[in-house]
């Protein structure tokens, strides 16, 4: 018989705030979903439910003692660890930011925001379990609690054909590759037997090295969970469904695509990395390598082309998998640049994505190039604000693209990886032509013939809050670095 | 190694051999003189209309959805009844609590079902 | 002796009955035989001491899940001339070719693995019933709980979905029979 231990104390449970906080949300978005006769007022509220929820999150995760040393809770299923709050604090942006900048939009792409709320929030409870996740069962239900809400937030746009082309190719891939981190997952426990992350690097220490670090079917299984998690950050050559999932989604959908989904990937994905399998990274790293090189090459050839802004964002999305990757070099030493790659992408590609709702047309999306032509005549504050999100993707100063460039550039250098620093640094100056694209249709070509739509104040200052805090974090990265640091040295 | 499903395994067999020896002993037996008649499929004596082949109302496909959802319920219940008397022992009420919680947030999924209309079958979309 | 009997039987049947629900042209058909691939699984399973999973994989592959798939295959109502379409062209030859390209892969990583760590027996208990009960309500509590959360995801997916599906199509007709 097992050793039952009732794993709760009342220390576990300030570490668990944020968690908890949205599960409950979660739970009450539902709630107010049925207790309300009227369509509106469900609207209301569960937006409401959403970001009281992201509120408490953010302020628990804001309590928790940074310098405290990390420590599995809860029968060891879970970590409560300066990483978790980094992330939960940035999560918990993500999601109060993601409900603002969508709440306008949803009426124009015909999803009710009851169900979008209750959806999203859901999915964001996902994402707070798979930052802290400690085993492997607990990652894979917390991928799938994310992803599923996801899949059906995809097709929700009403009789829209490539919303459902989109919905179908997601769930489709997402589903195979699930099957295969599963399978990946199987393999590694069958050689480690056990599921925990520090179980498996303890077995990994002792085990010699034919059964532990250079054993094959071990190997086989870290490469398959490689595959699994690299296509949830949508990392090349796993990036295929990503251009084509993100144009037929709904604008509100994408954004949550594309910030929170892949910030807590990524997370995840650090942690096993250093969590569990840090002492195979001479084997991983080859992998991360060429993953690396192929995301920045494909991201960036894939989004010279593009005409349609959501279709470029995603093809620049992967080339960012690749600049991330680039943090991960820096471990055993602790990957802040990694984290810091992370919040500061989500942050830039949610204001980006924001922005192209807040310029929808009147009962359209905008989607194309075109269609933001002059947008800095009629519009120049919400142009100068998209500009500034831009410019962070690009990576030029002072935007908080470019300290964060800096850093994952910077740990690649010092781990000896020269040569695919330099490959990132040529394609992101290759990447700034097509950002600056959209910048110069903004700002130089005439206005397109679209009538000005009556676009939401409050929606307008919080992307320009976003915005300033964008350029504020160019200016002076010190802070985030160190917090980012911080949690991340917390991992190893 | 012990195999302890020796049962299951006689009953399957005994299931498969009783089915092919009802189809064989017929076969064996019975005459065989077809007509279109004899041939037709059986229906209670009325003439069959159609094929078998129609399209189902989609909305019984999301009574199956919701029953898959239930089912995987009831088969992590199925475990926790098994144990529960040894856990009393060792820890009290708290499995007991453990198991509400995963009721209770399935409970709201439940209600989330009912209050959408989904469990009405005639009028089954909510006003919006 | 009748262990590896009773392997034998049941690891063929599912290979065969896994090959007919790819290649069989009929979609019913297919369903059939998935179910009997599932069943034969289940018994593998059994013969590994995983009970359990056993009794899950034919409470809820063979009987729940199957019935989607049979509602999937009646809702998509293919005549029998689509269905008969499917026939064995170039791409499915290359996935097929990728397939056991994959299958030689493993076996090559497994038997080369096989000998460097001890497979024991497993502990007495391990996967029954009882078992993982022990092991869902005091290790695996998290996930346990968080399962619950999934399958209320899954709830309202199935709303969101079928409430547009639903108000696509009249949703006055109680039933609908096509031809």
């Amino acid at each position: 018989m097992l050793p039952i231990v009732l794993p709760v104390d009342t220390g576990d449970l300030t570490a668990l705030g944020p968690l908890l906080a949205v599960l409950i949300a979660a739970l009450g978005v539902l709630t107010v979903d049925m207790t309300f006769e009227r369509e509106e007022a469900r609207g209301r509220w569960s937006f409401i439910v959403g970001l009281v929820g992201a509120g408490l999150a953010a302020g628990c995760a804001s309590l928790w003692q940074w310098e405290a040393p990390g420590r599995a809770i809860l029968g060891g299923a879970l970590y409560a660890d300066a990483f978790s709050s980094f992330f939960d604090v940035l999560l918990a942006t993500l999601l109060g930011l993601t409900l603002v900048v969508s709440w306008y939009c949803l009426d124009r792409v015909k999803v009710k925001p009851a169900e979008f709320t209750g959806l999203a929030v859901l999915s964001f409870s996902g994402m707070f379990l798979m930052v802290r996740a400690a085993d492997m069962l607990t990652l894979f239900l917390a991928i799938e609690l994310m992803s599923l809400p996801v899949y059906v937030l995809a097709g929700l746009s009403a009789g829209s054909k490539t919303g459902r082309e989109a919905a179908l190719k997601y769930f489709v891939l997402g589903s195979l590759a699930s099957a295969i981190l599963l399978y990946g997952m199987a393999l590694v426990y069958g050689v480690t037997a056990s599921l925990g992350y520090t179980d498996i690097a303890g077995y990994l220490a002792t085990a010699s090295r034919e059964s532990g670090v250079e054993n094959p079917l071990f190997l086989a299984g870290l490469a398959l969970m490689l595959v699994g998690l690299g296509f949830k950050v949508a990392a090349a050559p796993f990036h295929m469904w990503t251009p084509d999932v993100y144009e037929g989604a709904p604008t509100p959908v994408t954004t949550l695509m594309a910030s929170g989904v892949r910030a807590a990937a990524a997370a995840a994905l650090l942690r096993f990395l250093a969590g569990a399998v840090l002492l195979t990274r001479g084997h991983w790293m080859m992998l991360v390598w060429a993953l690396a090189a192929l995301s920045m090459i494909a991201g960036n050839v894939g989004a010279l082309a593009q005409t349609n802004v959501k279709r470029l964002l995603a093809y620049s999305g992967i080339a960012h998998a690749g600049y991330m990757l680039l943090g991960l070099f820096a471990l055993p030493r602790g990957a802040g640049g990694f984290s810091m790659y992370v919040a500061v992408y989500a942050l830039s590609v949610l204001g980006a994505f924001g922005a192209l709702q807040w310029f929808d047309d009147r009962g359209r999306e905008t989607v194309d190039i075109e269609d933001l032509a002059g947008a800095g005549k009629r519009h120049p504050w919400m142009a100068s604000v998209m500009t500034v999100f831009l410019l962070s993707l690009a990576g030029i100063p002072p935007t908080a693209g470019f300290a964060a460039k800096w850093f994952v550039f910077a740990a690649a250098v010092q781990a000896g990886y020269v040569g695919l620093a330099l490959l990132g640094v040529m394609t992101s100056l290759f990447g700034a032509y097509y950002y600056l694209r959209v910048v110069i249709a903004m700002w130089m070509d005439e206005p397109a013939d679209i009538s000005g739509a009556d676009q939401s104040p409050t929606t307008g200052l919080v992307l320009g809050l976003l915005a300033l805090a964008v350029l504020f974090i160019g200016c002076f990265p010190g802070w985030l670095w160190f917090l980012a640091d911080l949690a991340s040295s917390k991992l190893v | 190694m012990h195999f302890d499903y020796l049962s299951v395994l006689v009953l399957v067999a005994l299931g498969i051999g009783n089915v092919l020896f009802m189809v064989a002993l017929p076969k064996l037996l019975r005459p065989s003189k077809p007509n279109p008649q004899k041939l037709v499929a059986y229906e209670c004596g009325e003439n069959p209309v159609g094929t078998s082949w129609i399209q189902y109302n989609a909305r019984f496909f999301s009574v199956a959805l919701v029953f898959v959802v239930f089912d995987v319920e009831i088969v992590f219940m199925f475990p926790w009844a098994v144990v529960f008397k040894s856990l009393y022992k060792t820890q009290g009420c708290v499995p007991f609590w453990e198991m509400f919680t995963f009721v209770l947030v399935l409970l709201v999924g439940l209600a989330y079902l009912w209050a959408q209309g989904l469990l009405e079958w005639v009028k089954s979309v909510r006003k919006a | 002796m009748l262990t590896a009997i009773v392997f034998y039987i049941l690891a063929t049947l599912c290979v065969v009955t896994a090959v007919l629900t790819v290649t069989l042209a009929n979609p019913v058909t297919c369903a059939l035989s998935l179910i009997a691939c599932l069943m034969c699984l289940a018994g593998l399973f059994a013969q590994l001491s995983a009970g359990y999973v056993a009794i899950l994989q034919v409470l809820v592959y063979a009987g729940a899940i199957m019935v989607l798939f049979l509602f999937v295959v009646m809702l998509l109502n293919l005549t029998r001339e689509e269905a008969d379409e499917g026939t064995f062209g170039t791409a499915r030859a290359l996935t097929s070719l990728v397939c056991v390209a994959f299958l030689l892969d493993l076996y090559v990583f497994v038997d080369a693995a096989v000998g460097t760590r001890d497979f024991t027996e497993a502990l007495e208990g391990f996967g029954s019933l009882a078992g993982v009960g022990e092991a869902l309500f005091s290790r695996y509590l998290v996930p346990f709980e968080v399962i619950s959360l999934l399958l209320t995801a899954a709830v309202v997916g199935v709303v969101a979905i079928t409430r547009r599906q639903l108000s696509v199509s009249k949703a006055s007709e109680p039933l609908k029979v096509a031809r």
